[in-house]
């Protein structure tokens, strides 16, 4: 299958006054079209770092980065921004909706960013609500909600745009297991359905929805294991 | 999207109700000073300018050269209007115009005192005030004629349609005039407020004013028309010598100054324009945008410390599809619709306070509000400063890095909390210029009105000397001096109150033929020394029991003395207009000009018969009852005119209404920009004592008392506040030598100005940080570190 994701030794580093930091050594990595992907490591080994560049938030300081058809390593933040909209959904551990913003609007917001005329963004922002299962709490603020159904006003946020990947980080760092649950099942039904997704985890147990697991150490790929499709 | 913008910029001002409040009312207080101050200015931009052709329009005036220096003076033969336009080809229309006085009008039983003055026909067509009733084209053509402005004329017959109707004059005669036009009410941006108008000609051929027929002789104004095209400059070089080609002896050299350029533009200094009211209309349209950027400085300022806040959602607009434009277009419409909410709150304001600033500015202002241009300036200034006040945080917001919003902790730069600093520091480098400034005005305008003027002016009264008490002074001084508390009573042609009459026709032995200097001349009646309290060096005041002593000698001042002894220190006369003078007396200097002049030579002269204006000296606890006497010997005298007084206390304090002005203004302004300051040091207080909880919870874990953790926070404040200080006095140091220097007589620049501002200001800054920094040190650390 074609790769959605390439990166030839990608590097990073993090430069202070006094100290150089390499967060990003080398690393090769191919994600399919379709795939659902983990990442993990222990706490300042560069995921974060990594997926910051994978979601075309910043750019490597050398190395070559294929996203989609375009080498995009030394792309413009604006080009980046283009390349960004309507091809990556971002799902955050703190979830991250505007607190001024209602689920709605939230949910609506990209799709603002990519000049949808309104009847059409009215029928998508609804048809995702109503996919997960949030359309009752529509013009709530995101603090009269609870941490589940704020993930999930996330999620909805991350596909309303129907991009080919989905980035999650830590997606379920902050809810309890029940509500946790639901959130990979949703993420495992998006794959399903054809949705790459990269997901940056320390929960084996939310690792095991994935395909293909990425261990990262001190900035370097260590391991990667392939692993049959199975269901907890 | 817009409807986006909006949303949050509502829902965020209901959120941060503490933020949108000082944002708004900081915002509001600017734009309400800049409005008043654009009013103000946009008043005096157009004072007497709005006249037809008034670019053709020229005031014509004398450079005279005396001792060093050459005085530039508006009076002029009374003759040269006319003679300019029979020969100079490029005056179309020509007027002499005189000072203007006050008479008392009376038609049937209506007695009314009008202030007017005396001009030729050409006047109302060089400036061209609009006519309700009367033809222009007659005006003030025959010696019987009087223009009216429709106010006078209600004055007198309740009503304006009174072409025809007759009025009787009574000065030292009693005199017909048939009203002739009627004027619309005057504008209210032109300076040259009258209520009559009468023919050059009844003043010109009145038996005391044969000078005015002559050519060595000032007084009058001389205004002109030029025809269209004309190069005024050449015109004006070209008449340079136009007084000294009909009498040799004259040392005025006319120039022609464009009459819409001398309000604004009416000073001069040695010959040369420098300055005038201009420099006012500077200062305050600085003063003006330094609030307003103050105002901008505080919405910059909060909304930078909020940023916090606001990266999160900088962040995830930026990672679901916002480019940095639409972000900065979403930041500047906030803070515009801000700025247009405290629009309508400053406009409110400057509807509430429209007739506090017209008291302290003297003027009659009001909204224009049928004109666009208004509308069209408040439009400007809403942009100006809603796109001031939004581009930092716009830009700077725009800029967040969006990486860092995986691992929330997105956080303001240093060179933000730099730049932060930066701006309080701005805010109150202007404070402090301000305050000290104002304490400087002060200072100065207490030391003028308390100086010592070489005179008592306590206890001094002061009259115009007309109708019967001007005929028969001698009976009126006498009924009034039997008042056991009346001192004394005289009479000069001199008021103490500015020059009035002088000459440069003095010489005494020695002189050097080329040096002329300028003599005040006052003519006075016996006892004046006395009566206003001067004090002798030499000799004595003018008595009646010395005869021709008094009458061909003078009474001089110390000024002149030095000048007439200065080659023969034995000097006992000095000759004017060729005739010899023996000084009998010397008196010390004295002010008879505000203390922004120097003291000026003076010559008294006795000549009882021209000095309109009486002196009385009262030595009494009883003003009341002294006043009611005088009024009452006035009455019998003098039945046909209304009693009018003044003291000298008060007439000298009225010579600095302008300063006061300033003073006044100077105050209100520091005192807004406190104000303004304090609210931006308020919000960013309460950042800091939020942004250090981690820091003063660590702390107080470790021991810290609430008084060191005050210190924390206010230390930081403390510092900035003290520089600003500094610059702030050096400031106002340096613009206040400048001011000062417009006096000849004035305080030094005190060293404990500064640190009287310094405690004023370092007090107000401590009391506004500690309410914030009080609530943070008293937090329970438990509290404060569990949130981290």
């Amino acid at each position: 299958m074609q790769n959605i994701i390439k990166t030839v030794n990608l590097k990073k580093l993090y430069t202070t006054e006094e100290v150089e930091t390499t967060a990003l050594d080398d690393i090769q990595i191919e994600i399919k079209k379709g795939e659902f992907v983990a990442i993990m490591g222990p706490s300042g080994c560069g995921k974060s770092t990594l997926l910051n560049i994978i979601g075309l938030l910043d750019n490597p300081d050398s190395g070559e980065y294929h996203f989609i058809d375009h080498e995009v390593a030394k792309f413009s933040e604006r080009q980046r921004s283009q390349l960004r909209k309507g091809n990556i959904g971002f799902v955050f551990q703190s979830f991250n909706l505007i607190d001024e913003l209602t689920c709605y609007e939230n949910v609506e917001l990209p799709l603002l960013y990519l000049k949808i005329p309104s009847d059409e963004r009215k029928r998508r922002v609804e048809e995702v609500l109503t996919r997960m299962n949030i359309m009752h709490r529509k013009d709530h603020f995101p603090q009269q909600l609870s941490g589940g159904q704020q993930q999930r006003v996330a999620i909805a946020r991350a596909i309303v745009a129907r991009p080919s990947v989905i980035l999650a980080d830590e997606p379920t760092g902050n809810l309890d297991s029940a509500n946790g649950e639901e959130v990979m099942r949703l993420l495992e039904e998006l794959n399903n359905e054809g949705t790459t997704i990269v997901m940056v985890t320390h929960s084996p147990h939310d690792a095991n929805y994935a395909h293909r697991i990425i261990n990262l150490f001190d900035g370097k790929v260590v391991t990667e294991n392939i692993k049959e499709q199975f269901h907890v | 999207m817009l409807k986006n913008y909006f949303k949050i910029a509502f829902r965020g001002f209901a959120k941060h109700k503490l933020t949108f409040f000082i944002n708004l009312f900081g915002l509001a207080l600017g734009l309400w000073v800049a409005m008043l101050i654009g009013l103000w200015v946009q008043d005096e931009l157009s004072m007497n300018r709005d006249f037809k052709d008034i670019d053709q329009v020229y005031r014509v005036m004398g450079h005279q050269r005396y001792g060093d220096e050459i005085y530039t003076f508006a009076s002029t033969p009374g003759v040269l209007a006319k003679e300019l336009k029979e020969v100079q080809p490029e005056v179309e229309l020509a007027t002499t115009f005189t000072w203007m006085e006050k008479n008392l009008f009376v038609q049937e039983d209506t007695r009314v005192k009008l202030e007017g003055f005396y001009a030729e026909p050409d006047y109302l067509h060089i400036l061209q005030y609009e006519l309700l009733h009367g033809d222009r084209e007659k005006i003030l053509t025959e010696k019987s004629n009087i223009v009216l402005t429709k106010e006078a004329a209600i004055k007198l017959f309740g009503r304006t349609d009174v072409l025809g109707e007759e009025l009787v004059m009574k000065d030292d005669t009693v005199r017909s005039f048939y009203v002739q036009a009627v004027l619309e009410t005057l504008p209210s941006n032109s300076t040259w407020k009258f209520e009559y108008i009468l023919p050059y000609q009844v003043t010109f051929d009145h038996p005391n004013n044969e000078w005015m027929r002559r050519w060595d002789s000032n007084g009058p104004n001389t205004l002109v028309r030029l025809r269209p095209n004309t190069n005024a400059e050449a015109f004006s070089e070209g008449i340079a010598g136009f007084v000294k080609e009909r009498y040799e002896n004259s040392n005025v050299t006319l120039i022609a100054y464009p009459q819409k350029e001398l309000y604004l533009r009416g000073k001069f200094v040695d010959g040369k324009q420098q300055g005038g009211r201009i420099e006012y209309v500077r200062l305050f349209s600085i003063i003006g945008i330094f609030v307003l950027l103050i105002a901008c400085i505080n919405f910059m300022n909060l909304s930078t410390a909020k940023s916090q806040k606001r990266a999160k959602e900088v962040g995830v607009r930026k990672v679901v599809g916002a480019e940095n434009s639409s972000l900065i277009f979403q930041f500047l419409s906030e803070s515009l619709i801000l700025t247009f909410i405290a629009s309508l709150f400053a406009l409110l304001l400057v509807i509430i306070t429209m007739p506090v600033f017209n008291e302290l500015t003297g003027k009659t202002l009001s909204i224009p509000y049928s004109e666009g241009g208004f509308w069209l300036y408040l439009l400007i200034i809403i942009l100006f400063t809603g796109t001031v006040a939004g581009s930092y945080p716009a830009f700077y917001l725009s800029a967040t890095k969006v990486v860092a919003v995986f691992k929330n902790n997105m956080k303001a730069g240093k060179n933000v909390v730099w730049a932060r600093k930066g701006l309080v520091l701005a805010q109150f480098i202007l404070a402090t210029t301000l305050i000290v400034s104002t304490v400087v005005i002060y200072q100065q305008i207490n030391y003028a009105l308390q100086k010592d003027l070489g005179y008592v002016k306590e206890q001094l009264l002061t009259m115009p000397l007309e109708g019967q008490i001007g005929a028969n002074f001698n009976a009126f001084k006498t009924r009034l001096e039997q008042h056991p508390e009346i001192k004394s009573v005289s009479r000069s042609t001199h008021n103490l109150l500015g020059r009035n009459s002088n000459t440069g026709g003095v010489s005494w032995e020695g002189k050097d033929p080329n040096f002329t200097a300028l003599f005040e001349i006052m003519f006075v009646d016996y006892g004046f020394i006395e009566t206003v309290g001067m004090k002798l060096v030499k000799g004595e005041d003018f008595n009646i029991n010395k005869g021709a002593d008094s009458l061909q000698g003078a009474i001089i001042n110390e000024k002149a003395y030095q000048l007439i002894t200065q080659g023969n220190p034995d000097a006992t006369s000095f000759s004017l207009y060729d005739e010899e003078r023996n000084i009998t007396g010397v008196v010390a200097d004295f002010h008879f000009q505000s203390v922004h002049e120097n003291m000026e030579p003076v010559i008294f002269l006795l000549g009882p018969d021209y000095a309109g204006q009486g002196f009385i000296r009262l030595n009494t606890a009883n003003i009341q009852n002294t006043l009611a006497s005088i009024e009452n010997i006035a009455a019998e005298i003098n039945p046909d005119f209304p009693f009018q007084y003044s003291f000298m206390d008060d007439n000298y304090a009225r010579m600095y209404s302008e300063d006061v002005r300033l003073r006044d203004l100077a105050k209100y302004f520091s005192i807004l920009t406190i104000l303004i300051s304090c609210l931006g040091l308020l919000g960013l207080s309460a950042h800091i004592a939020e942004q250090k909880t981690k820091e003063i919870g660590i702390r107080k874990v470790l021991g810290a008392s609430t008084l060191s953790i005050l210190n924390v926070i206010n230390k930081e404040f403390l510092i900035i506040v003290l520089i600003s200080i500094a610059i702030g006095s050096g400031m106002a140091y340096w613009f206040m030598q400048d001011w000062l220097s417009g006096y000849a007589y004035s305080i030094e620049f005190e060293w404990w100005f500064i640190p009287l501002a310094a405690m004023v200001i370092l007090s107000i800054a401590y009391m506004t940080v500690t309410l914030q920094s009080f609530r943070a040190a008293r937090v329970n650390p438990v509290n404060s570190l569990k949130t981290e």
